[in-house]
């Protein structure tokens, strides 16, 4: 399993999957508690066509990504969303159609089927050291952020109108929550993919919540349970071949499944 | 509309409310003074909890205005206690953590709760006779013991006036008049206003001293036996009822 470390694009994909898998089980904590599992989901696709109109006009597909997300924010955190509108059909509605723009902008690129698949289950072998270097740094910020701020974020997710009667702005508030997952998905999408950025989003919070029952210790279960499989899902995939964001997410849903086990072993 | 306060702390003037376009609650008048207590009755989509937003100034009125008599935060503390079905059992919170909530905004931004306000949230636990529940995660309680946690919380942020939407709903006989003894108590012996809505109007009327009754923009403001009349109920609710007296309780049942 040591063996592994001895390369340096495997300790690069180490270092930069870990820092964005622990931070994302944290934010998904709040993901899950609430309910806006289908908001994060649709955020990651949206960042992917970012991406895809990076590689379409040559221009930085991180900023690409960053300017979708950050619009896609503004509206999820509009008073008015989902309010005229059922709110899962319009997360449906873009979901569906940002992901069609992104496989069509991209397949007719040089590498377009290549592409396609690295906007799906991402390339961490193919992450370079600063890049590590640099989303390590800002996925800490933002994890900083949000502990700096935790029990505002965590009133004004369980009680917006308890909290607004002593003052909080409840629509800034949840502008700033959207904001700081808006920014962390769209830099993370180009180097980890959709599907790995939405499991680190569940899974590991869903595995909090099986086996813990208190706040504190969901957080730490979910961020304690990401690192750890990145680290094995990057183990089995150097082991045994395979691409290494299916092999992790496999590993994460792997190790919910125990934990749903040993809950229900522990109750009966 | 023939409700007396000497001096308010809250006076809806010729208030409208609404969402969007259309109005929920038009050329509303009522006030509510220092030890007051107030219920709030009118069936569901009358525009209780509306009226309650606007009141504790979440909500801004589309006609009229909503004065207060006092400073809000300093003079005048409101202890707004929610639907407990709004809140999401999903969270493993304790009842603790949850009434601790209600010291957030005293702490201030990059600072956690100290001690001052955990001596705060004891006396809240103990002020609802709760204290033994304070370990047990919120998810888990029975609607009645919620509903004293939430109390609990709406009395930790120091309220002097007290603002609950449907503490009764969906709660058994023996749990319903606990809570409104509860609020009784509350006001009657701490001196903290109460204003509450329900739909439940017999249960409400023998409780508190002033009722304000709306359906369908119409409404009446005063002190229960004025407002308690049967001609009053059928002008706002629209069907013939009779209201008598039962072992020194009032009871309004519709007409057959």
């Amino acid at each position: 399993m040591i063996e592994m470390l001895q390369y340096d694009f495997i300790r690069t994909a180490l270092l930069g999957t870990t820092a964005i898998g622990i931070v994302c089980a944290y934010l998904g904590v709040y993901v899950v508690l609430r309910r806006i599992v289908f908001v994060g989901a649709t955020l990651a696709q949206i960042s992917s066509a970012g991406i895809a109109l990076g590689i379409l006009t040559g221009w930085s597909p991180n900023a690409w990504s960053l300017a979708l997300s950050f619009l896609a924010v503004l509206f999820f955190s509009h008073p008015s969303f989902g309010k005229r509108w059922p709110q899962d059909a319009t997360l449906g509605v873009l979901f569906t159609v940002t992901g069609a723009a992104a496989v069509l902008l991209v397949a007719h690129t040089a590498r377009g089927n290549e592409e396609v698949v690295h906007l799906v289950q991402g390339n961490l072998l193919a992450m370079t050291a600063s890049e590590a270097r640099w989303l390590s740094a800002t996925f800490a910020g933002i994890l900083a952020v949000h502990v700096a701020l935790f029990k505002e974020f965590l009133y004004l997710s369980f009680d917006p109108v308890m909290a607004a009667t002593q003052g909080y702005r409840a629509g800034r508030w949840d502008l700033a929550f959207y904001l700081l997952l808006g920014v962390g998905i769209a830099l993370a999408i180009k180097a980890i993919g959709i599907l790995l950025m939405f499991a680190f989003l569940v899974i590991p919070a869903s595995l909090g919540l099986v086996l813990t029952r208190r706040l504190g210790g969901v957080i730490a279960a979910a961020m304690v349970s990401a690192a750890l499989a990145v680290f094995l899902g990057i183990w089995l995939s150097y082991r045994y071949d395979f691409p290494s964001a299916p092999m992790i997410i496999a590993v994460m849903g792997g190790l919910l499944a125990v934990a749903a086990v040993w809950r229900r072993l522990a109750r009966s | 509309m023939s409700g007396m306060v000497s001096r308010p702390l809250v006076r809806f003037d010729g208030v409208a409310l609404g969402y969007g376009e259309g109005a929920v609650v038009e050329n509303l008048s009522f006030a509510v003074g220092g030890s007051d207590f107030l219920g709030i009755v009118g069936p569901n989509g009358a525009g209780k909890s509306t009226i309650l937003k606007a009141m504790l100034g979440i909500l801004r009125p589309t006609a009229g205005e909503v004065v207060y008599g006092a400073e809000v935060h300093r003079d005048l503390r409101f202890g707004y206690v929610p639907q407990r079905y709004a809140l999401d059992d999903i969270y493993p919170l304790s009842v603790r953590a949850i009434v601790r909530m209600a010291r957030y905004a005293r702490a201030g931004l990059l600072r956690r709760p100290d001690a001052e306000d955990e001596r705060a949230v004891d006396r809240a636990l103990e002020a609802i006779d709760i204290q033994g529940l304070g370990d047990r995660r919120f998810g888990e309680l029975s609607g009645g013991q919620r509903q004293r946690a939430l109390i609990a919380r709406a009395l930790a942020t120091g309220a002097n006036f007290l603002v609950l939407d449907e503490p009764t709903d969906g709660m058994d006989f023996k749990s319903t008049h606990g809570i409104l003894g509860l609020m009784r108590r509350l006001n009657r012996e701490d001196g903290i206003t109460v204003v509450f809505v329900s739909h439940q109007l017999n249960e409400v009327a023998n409780y508190v001293d002033e009722l304000l009754v709306i359906d369908e923009g119409r409404y009446d403001w005063g002190p229960v036996e004025e407002v308690l009349t049967a001609e009053n109920l059928q002008r706002i609710y629209d069907v013939a009822v009779a209201v008598d007296r039962v072992a020194g309780s009032a009871v309004v049942v519709v007409k057959r």
